[in-house]
């Protein structure tokens, strides 16, 4: 499965590339009006691929959700072969009320992505400064645009330094891509690692499960100019899926004020700093903390024992794959929850534990075979909380997102600010990595043998037995609670897209009959 | 369960009225008029599933006639104590609602006696998993009441027990619920007793491996006068090893199990004293692998991506609430072969689960409160019923990545399922292969109910936990830690 220069130059760039350096970015929500104009202008698009090399002042991407797809135009038979989540969609009810958005998060309140409010197309726009990008969307936009498209929705961003708006750093940590295939599939693993098989985010190569996710598959009598490059896995079959991957968006606003409302309280209700009431919230130490007015919070609580973004677990000995070289990233990310199974350094409810937990196919420190035949037939628990979470490894994501902040104008007539992450991630398998993510761990009010959800990101619907609280066990036993926690985030749109490589790009355009 | 063949003109006038029982797509409200279950005490869970196989046309590609099997109505129960007692109340209290629902079903009449007909009709799994035997509803919520008042109780008063150690705290909280406790409006009835003819049954049942371990050393014995010469340095070795192996053993595993694993050990000298019947033994061995990867290696592996209604359909009665059910039903392979091995692997699978995996886990799954294995139609198809944690998603990679050994081995047999070698390899392996199966088999049940809507077997297991602790007369400090890290 080895890449070859081919694959690199037909990788969309954002799968390898987090444009730290492309501090403005611009994403275009598109309606298909025009099909010829939006072949023409797709055809010609000059898409960022993923070749390294001098580092580009500006980057443009392209992704289609299933409406633009069909629009599109191409056969049946082959749009059929997506999985059905893309196919349904990020609304369909039952999948809206397994992801959380219910309520306040309701897709038919959505701004964008809603039902009869999807895009077609989403364009993405990077450049060093906003001067550049507007340039740079000048170019992008040739005359065919304007035809070819209707404007659903423009998502602007802010360069936050990577520090969303409730104050912390983000993106922290991501999967490190074995771009090399070095890592081959494996069964029953025992200790954490960082590095992902690249099928879990590009199609056409195996996953961690060492399969090839199913995608379209076309015969070469459907490739009739020969743009595909073949399935490795399905001798005779053209690959459209190949290089490309699933982009899940999620315009997310956030409450910011809200949230540090609650830290205030609840900080000077257990008598602490709200420093380390944020962090247990979160599982990393925050970079900004707001001063606030009326702050009614006890101590030095501006005082920062920890580097922001540093994690509230102590860091571990041994070397994570696919954590460093960096010292940096061994700083931030050589840690797991193993040592800390009470949940008495880091909340089990902390954000950053239930959106990674951080643990192998079998409980970490099994050793020896009749120590691992023990723990396949379920025995040799020693806490009641062992071998209680699904394994990281088949759940992970490739993070994209970027902040937003903007003034507007309420119905009021007051001015506010409007914060939040256009978040988006990458996968080759929506249903096992990004929902999985989503329901199974953040907003399960279950994770963990929790009563609660994700702190920042819970919808806070009322579920039988789950309240909206956000628990901090003690050293002492107890544990300390703090409620009610409101809704500190709410879903504004939200779409899946596909980004394919630049190959099935053009045979998309082409519009192959 | 209750099976019964439905008169097929009237299905959809069926479904409407299974489906009037719920207040959610699928999920039944338990005042309902037609079959009130909130009112059995002893049931846990229940459900109205209609079993039309809409993959029939899968035998066709097998290169075999296709069946035709009758559109049949299951009724599906959990409950304390003996499944007829059950279902004596439940002709009893739902007598006029259950004559409604099985008026639908070929035979039945308005003369027809309730009770005598569905013990006539009632199925017995061929494997039956309970995730801890003997746990009652009532056991459950008063565990759950008890728990919540804990709970409230610290929340309330955070700031008073922070400046309190732990036995402190324990015995606040122990103070707090004893009003509670004596007028009622906390309750723990103590555990009932075990029925004697029940531990007796099961005791045998599980005699059943260790004396067919036991079977050959019986045989062996007219060979044994005279005593071969290496009977006495042999047997007392490997008799002394059982004996630690099963002492070494019992402490990481339960001792039923630790039990019949020195036994196996002693038929190692059995082998050494006797090497005559080891080729034989062998031949029978290599003969069933053969046949074995003959047909997984010649067998057609059937796979089909569900229909896209069929999953909007399932999906719309999920997660409502954080336990879900889940029906699978299928054929089994159109063997002679396939059929034995179906029947030996279940009868092994019900057997463990019931002798070693009634305490909270089936293998590494800790999310299944119920499940069951039933055959139907003369043990030519198969239905899979289960009450589990967490999403449809969740479960199914639960179980292929914590148990998909057991997986193979549990459905390897069913027609459709993906191919495996020598039993326990591939199949769930091919993780989309296996969630096209299941989701394709899967049927929608028409009408589900639960005891204890938001518990899962995490929660019930921690609540027992909870009240172990409450009603200890003495507790070490660490003890007492450990207690209020659950509360």
């Amino acid at each position: 499965m080895r890449l070859t220069d081919e694959d690199y130059r037909d990788i969309q760039g954002l799968v390898r590339f987090g444009y730290r350096h492309l501090g403005s970015a611009r994403f275009h929500l598109l309606t298909l009006v025009d099909l010829s104009a939006a072949r023409a202008w797709l055809s010609e698009a000059p898409v960022t691929t993923a070749v390294k090399g001098k580092r580009p002042d500006t980057a443009l991407h392209v992704a289609f959700s299933y409406d633009g797809l069909r629009k599109l135009g191409g056969r049946p038979d082959t749009l059929a072969q997506f999985p059905y989540e893309f196919k349904s969609g990020m609304t369909e009810p039952s999948r809206a009320r397994r992801l959380g958005d219910v309520n306040a998060n309701d897709p038919n309140e959505w701004q964008w992505g809603g039902p009869g409010n999807v895009p077609d197309v989403l364009v993405m726009l990077y450049a060093v400064t906003p001067q550049r990008l507007d340039e740079w969307e000048q170019q992008i936009k040739s005359k065919t645009w304007g035809t070819a498209f209707a404007p659903l929705a423009c998502l602007t961003t802010t360069d936050g330094g990577d520090i969303e708006p409730f104050g912390f750093n983000d993106g922290i940590n991501q999967p490190v891509l074995d771009w090399e295939g070095r890592n081959p599939a494996q069964h029953f693993t025992t200790s954490y690692t960082n590095i992902a098989a690249l099928g879990e985010v590009l199609l056409g190569y195996p996953n961690e499960y060492g399969k090839y996710t199913d995608r379209p598959l076309v015969t070469p009598a459907d490739d009739p100019d020969e743009l595909l490059p073949k399935a490795e896995d399905a001798p005779g079959k053209k690959d459209l899926g190949r290089n490309g991957t699933y982009l899940v968006f999620r315009d997310l606003a956030q409450d910011a004020p809200a949230f540090w409302q609650f830290v205030n309280d609840g900080a000077a209700r257990a008598r602490e700093d709200r420093h380390s009431f944020a962090a247990d919230m979160v599982g990393r130490s925050p970079a900004e903390i707001p001063v606030m007015s009326g702050d009614r919070a006890i101590g030095s609580y501006d005082q920062r024992s920890r580097t922001p973004g540093d994690p509230i677990v102590a860091l571990g000995r041994d070397a994570i794959p696919g954590v460093g070289p960096d010292a940096d990233d061994i700083r931030q990310n050589q840690f797991t929850f193993h040592d800390d199974v009470n949940g008495t350094a880091c909340p089990y409810g902390a954000h950053i534990r239930r959106a990674n937990p951080r643990n192998a196919d079998l409980p970490e420190g099994t050793r020896g075979l009749f120590g691992r035949l023990l723990r396949i037939l379920g025995f040799g628990r020693t806490h009641p909380h062992d071998d209680l979470i699904a394994s990281t490894r088949f759940h992970r994501i490739l993070r994209r997102g970027r902040e937003y902040a903007f003034e507007a104008t309420r119905k009021d007539g007051a001015r506010v600010v409007e914060r939040g992450l256009r978040f988006m991630c990458l996968n080759g398998n929506i249903s096992r990595q990004f929902e999985f993510i989503q329901a199974s761990w953040l907003i399960n009010p279950k994770f963990e043998g929790l009563d609660e959800q994700d702190p920042l990101l819970g919808n806070r619907a009322p579920l039988a037995t789950a309240r909206a609280m956000f628990t901090r066990p003690q050293a002492s036993g107890l544990c300390s609670r703090r409620s009610p926690l409101a809704q500190f985030v709410h879903v504004r749109g939200g779409a899946y897209f596909f980004m394919p490589g630049l190959a099935a790009l053009r045979y998309l355009a082409r519009n192959p009959r | 369960m209750v099976v019964a063949p439905i008169v097929e003109a009237r299905l959809t006038e069926l479904r409407t009225l299974l489906g009037s029982m719920n207040d959610r797509p699928g999920t039944a409200r338990p005042d309902n008029s037609i079959v009130p279950f909130g009112r059995f005490e002893k049931l846990h869970y229940a459900r109205f599933v209609i079993l039309d196989d809409q993959t029939l046309q899968d035998f066709e590609e097998y290169g075999a006639p296709i069946p035709d099997f009758s559109v049949v109505l299951a009724f599906l129960g959990d409950c304390d104590g003996p499944a007829d007692d059950m279902l004596v109340e439940m002709a009893r209290v739902a007598g006029s609602g259950l004559r409604q629902i099985f008026s639908f079903c070929r035979g039945f009449t308005d003369n027809t006696d309730l009770l005598a007909w569905m013990k006539d009709h009632s199925q017995a799994p061929a494997a039956n998993y309970v995730n801890w035997v003997g746990r009652t509803v009532r056991q459950v919520r008063e565990e759950a009441r008890l728990r919540d008042e804990l709970v409230a109780c610290v929340m309330s008063r955070q700031d008073e027990f922070r400046l309190d150690d732990p036995p402190q705290i324990r015995a606040k909280l122990l103070e707090h619920c004893q009003p509670l406790l004596k007028d009622g409006r906390l309750r723990l009835s103590p555990e009932e007793p075990t029925p004697l003819g029940w531990r007796v049954r099961n005791v045998l049942h599980y005699a059943i491996v260790p004396a067919a371990l036991l079977l050959p050393w019986l045989l062996a014995i007219p060979a044994l006068d005279p005593l071969p010469s290496l009977f006495s340095p042999v047997v007392p070795l490997f008799g002394a090893l059982a004996v630690l192996l099963f002492v070494f053993l019992v402490v990481h595993i339960p001792a039923a199990l630790a039990f019949i694993v020195a036994l196996g050990v002693m038929l190692v000298p059995l082998f050494i004293l006797f090497p005559l019947p080891i080729a034989p033994t062998l031949v029978v061995v290599a003969v069933f692998l053969w046949v074995l990867r003959h047909f997984e290696k010649t067998e057609p592996e059937i796979i089909h991506r569900p229909e896209v209604s069929h999953i909007l359909q399932l999906s719309s009665q999920e997660d409502y609430d954080v336990t879900n059910q889940f029906n699978a039903l299928g054929s089994v392979k159109p063997s002679r072969f396939r059929r034995v091995l179906f029947v030996v692997i279940l009868w092994v699978i019900d057997y463990f689960a019931r002798h070693v995996f009634g305490r909270g886990h089936l293998g590494r799954i800790r999310t299944i409160h119920f499940a069951r294995w039933v055959f139907l139609d003369g043990r030519r198809r198969m239905l899979f019923a289960s009450n589990y944690d967490g999403s449809h998603e969740a479960y199914m990679d639960d179980f292929i990545n914590k148990v998909g050994w057991a997986l193979n081995l549990a459905f390897t047999c069913g027609l459709g399922y993906p191919r495996t070698q020598w039993i326990i390899k591939g199949g769930a392996d091919d993780e989309l292969k296996f969630k096209y199966t299941q989701r394709r088999h899967q049927k929608p049940t028409e009408t589900w109910y639960r005891a204890y809507a938001g518990l899962t077997v995490y929660d019930l297991e921690r609540n027992a936990r909870v009240r172990e602790g409450f009603e200890r007369r003495t507790m070490t400090d660490a003890e007492v830690r450990a207690w209020l890290r659950d509360l």
